[in-house]
């Protein structure tokens, strides 16, 4: 048998050795799921080199902090909630427009709006409509990249959600998120219906724990007959939460 | 009530726990009594050698007049370009320092706090880089204004009042907060700088103890998700926490003592910049009749008319009202624990309007008709004027017990070389200024070797252009590189640049003492 041949059988068996425990291991999926989604005394979570002959005292220690949602974002989950095409300019005024507290410089191309459609079918040109959605001015091109939270950022963001569950066409569509009956009957306040105000806020992320639950129950006097002001209170509390604003 | 006594009375007692928790933000001592920064930026070149850059510091340098109004030496420009006042210490500096004003404390108070930084090379000419440059020695790098910031937990990490191109940049994403420009006496910047806290807070839970003591329950919950989820952001529910705090103890004590402030520096800036004729000894004590034509006395672009005085410019009675609006917003903002970090402008002559031969007239803000007399008396008027706001604030920073952690930096985009004639005086990137006023500093001090004689025809004379000397083993000029590591070592914020030197040490006794004590005319 020739060198080369040797070589050829012998590379995908170094491979398999040395990559495999980087490949998929449905236990080890598990095992991540349940320390990240389970609480105190679950498996911490682990580096593929921890596997075999790496002991407790080797282990890197390492520290990460989640960026913090620029206003886009903040944006668009605020609207997709509440905005029922009329209250735009409350997170525009508190969000949009706030460059320097909720970050990332004004793109020009923010600035552009299309305009209908023509007879024809095809889009008319693109207008400019200066300062709109973002004032293109040195201020907002400085803003930062990646944003932080700030005392004044958690305070705009407190107004904001004031504004908006006390605006009532945009408080109405956010109940109607939960309930397609309201706000003629308001939806009762059961965990289902909690959870899915939740997940409003804090979308594609599993559910709270149940400490979450029955600390909002404590906001309604009756699960079963909820008055508006304590679904108010329900949603002011997801909003101002922040770490919906985590990515 | 949509909940029994037991409960109520439980959320009550809960509610009174979180707000102790939470009381008083500004009165947080980190946040009251941590490191505050004042960087005054004057726009253009003001001609430094009238202000803060000591010609003759230790009073005996050499010393060449050169083209510092040698017409006019006899009777005026001798005594506004020597250093002939003499600091507690002995360090000789401009004569304006002895021009003190009834009702502030004597500029000597502030000079017992004051590190003069001349001679440093700005490098470049330009009016809008070497303004950035104050701050962000490294164009597009850290500011030191951001690395103070940084090591705050003020409510507002900085306010930008200069509001020209802000050059505050934060290693840690903070957030700067600009007030709008224009600031003036028809403005109140505290309550714009406020208004984060002042315009929320009115729904209907905030005044009822149950209510908000559920939503922090609910919070808590959350915050736990979070940490289990291994997404929580450190601060993140600190900084909702503080937020609203200042929400609902509402913050209508900062913005309410706004006019009393406001007046507080109008009344300074304007007795500052109207003296009674005669009453400064030495400083235009007699009276200078004008030649309409004569260059001597040119003032901006436009020749002056025939006038008995040249004093009687000021007739009418300058004002700088934007001045005592930055000031007073510096004061209240930074002594109550609000802010950390307050970029500002001062006006100079900017906009000052002067009635030669009755006929009123603005002054522009570039000086390039340094070296005439009337110039030098406006300019030093106008310096008088800062010197006054600043030991104004310094008074306040000490009755509020911050002083001895605030650092005051002025800057401006270059100092300004002189002309006999007052045909233009140009540019001095090369001849720039720091100074820097703080309770951390024990005593007058001056570092920075300048030229005697730049030997330029046009511009001779000793105006502060940047000599070398030797600094920690390097034998060169200073650089903005150096002042923003003196300033950062002072604050104990994270250094912004890679090289150059702080130029000031421990004392052992709490104080910073300059650790180069070179300043000569070479």
């Amino acid at each position: 048998m020739s060198k080369s041949k040797y070589t050829l059988l012998i590379l995908p068996a170094v491979t398999i050795l040395c990559f495999q425990n980087c490949s998929m291991h449905a236990d080890n999926e598990k095992t991540m799921e349940n320390s990240v989604f389970t609480y105190p005394g679950a498996q911490q979570p682990h580096e593929d080199r921890e596997h075999g002959v790496v002991g407790e005292q080797a282990k890197r220690k390492t520290t990460s902090q989640a960026l913090v949602a620029d206003r886009a974002y903040v944006d668009s989950a605020l609207a997709e909630i509440f905005n029922n095409g009329n209250d735009l300019n409350i997170i525009n005024n508190s969000v949009v427009n706030n460059v320097s507290a909720f970050g990332t410089p004004c793109s020009l191309y923010m600035d552009y709006a299309t305009s209908a459609r023509n007879a024809n079918g095809q889009e008319n040109e693109t207008r400019f409509d200066s300062g709109t959605r973002c004032a293109v001015d040195t201020q907002s091109l400085n803003a930062p990249i990646n944003p932080d939270s700030q005392v004044t950022r958690e305070a705009y963001l407190s107004f904001t959600c004031e504004s908006l569950i006390e605006n009532t066409a945009a408080m109405d569509n956010g109940l109607r998120r939960i309930a397609s009956t309201a706000p003629a009957v308001l939806p009762p306040a059961t965990d289902a219906n909690i959870l899915k105000l939740f997940s409003l806020f804090y979308r594609y992320k599993p559910a709270p724990q149940a400490g979450f639950f029955q600390a909002m129950r404590v906001l309604f006097a009756n699960s079963n007959t909820p008055t508006r002001d304590e679904w108010k209170a329900a949603f002011y509390t997801l909003c101002v939460s922040g770490h919906w604003q985590l990515n | 009530m949509m909940m029994g006594l037991p409960i109520n009375v439980l959320m009550a007692a809960l509610e009174s726990i979180i707000n102790q928790a939470h009381a008083g933000v500004l009165d947080n001592p980190s946040n009251k009594y941590g490191v505050k920064l004042v960087q005054i930026i004057m726009p253009g070149g003001p001609p430094r050698w009238m202000f803060d850059l000591p010609l003759t510091p230790n009073g005996n340098d050499q010393f060449m007049a050169g083209s510092f109004g040698n017409a006019l030496q006899a009777d005026t420009t001798t005594n506004v370009v020597h250093s002939s006042f003499k600091s507690r210490n002995g360090l000789h500096v401009p004569p304006v320092w002895g021009m003190n004003l009834a009702g502030v404390s004597p500029f000597q108070s502030l000079l017992d706090n004051a590190l003069f930084l001349r001679g440093v090379d700005g490098e470049i000419d330009n009016h809008d880089l070497n303004r950035v440059r104050a701050d962000q020695p490294v164009l597009g790098g850290q500011s030191i204004s951001g690395s103070i910031a940084d090591i705050s937990s003020n409510p507002i990490a900085a306010i930008d009042m200069l509001n020209r191109n802000s050059t505050f940049i934060s290693k840690n994403n903070k957030a700067v907060s600009f007030v709008d420009s224009g600031v003036n006496g028809n403005t109140n910047p505290v309550s714009r700088a406020m208004q984060p806290f002042t315009q929320g807070g009115k729904v209907f839970y905030r005044a009822q103890p149950g209510w908000n003591a559920a939503i922090e329950q609910a919070l808590d919950q959350l915050d736990l998700y979070a940490k289990n989820l291994n997404s929580a952001k450190s601060g993140l529910r600190e900084n909702y926490a503080a937020a609203d705090s200042l929400i609902k103890e509402g913050v209508t004590a900062l913005t309410d003592r706004w006019t009393g402030v406001y007046n507080k520096y109008l009344g300074v800036i304007d007795a500052a910049l109207n003296p009674t004729k005669g009453s400064l000894p030495g400083f235009f004590d007699k009276v200078i009749p004008v030649t309409a034509g004569d260059n001597r006395f040119r003032l901006s672009d436009t020749a002056m008319p025939n006038m008995t005085d040249l004093r009687d410019l000021t007739s009418r009675g300058l004002q700088r009202r934007g001045d005592a609006a930055t000031f007073a917003a510096a004061e209240i903002l930074l002594t109550s624990g609000a802010v950390s970090t307050v970029i500002m402008g001062w006006g100079g002559t900017n906009n000052i309007a002067l009635s030669p031969g009755g006929n009123t007239m603005g002054l522009g803000h570039d000086q390039h008709t340094t070296g005439s007399a009337a110039m030098s008396l406006v300019m030093n008027l106008a310096y008088r004027s800062l010197i006054a706001s600043m030991t104004t604030f310094m008074d306040a920073s000490k009755a509020a017990g911050t002083w001895n952690k605030t650092i005051i930096q002025t800057g401006s985009e270059f100092n300004r070389n002189p002309r006999t004639d007052a045909s233009g005086a140009d540019h001095a990137p090369n001849a720039s200024t720091v100074s820097i006023y703080s309770g951390m500093i024990n005593g007058a001090a001056c570092v920075g070797n300048v030229v005697t004689d730049p030997g330029n025809n046009n511009y001779r004379g000793t105006y502060g252009v940047s000599a070398n000397f030797q600094i920690e083993g390097e034998n060169r000029k200073l650089r903005f590189n150096d002042v923003a590591r003196t300033i950062t070592a002072m604050a104990g914020s994270p250094d912004i640049v890679t090289n150059g030197v702080s130029l000031m040490k421990p004392d052992g006794t709490g104080g910073w003492v300059p650790k180069l004590k070179v300043a000569n005319n070479v």
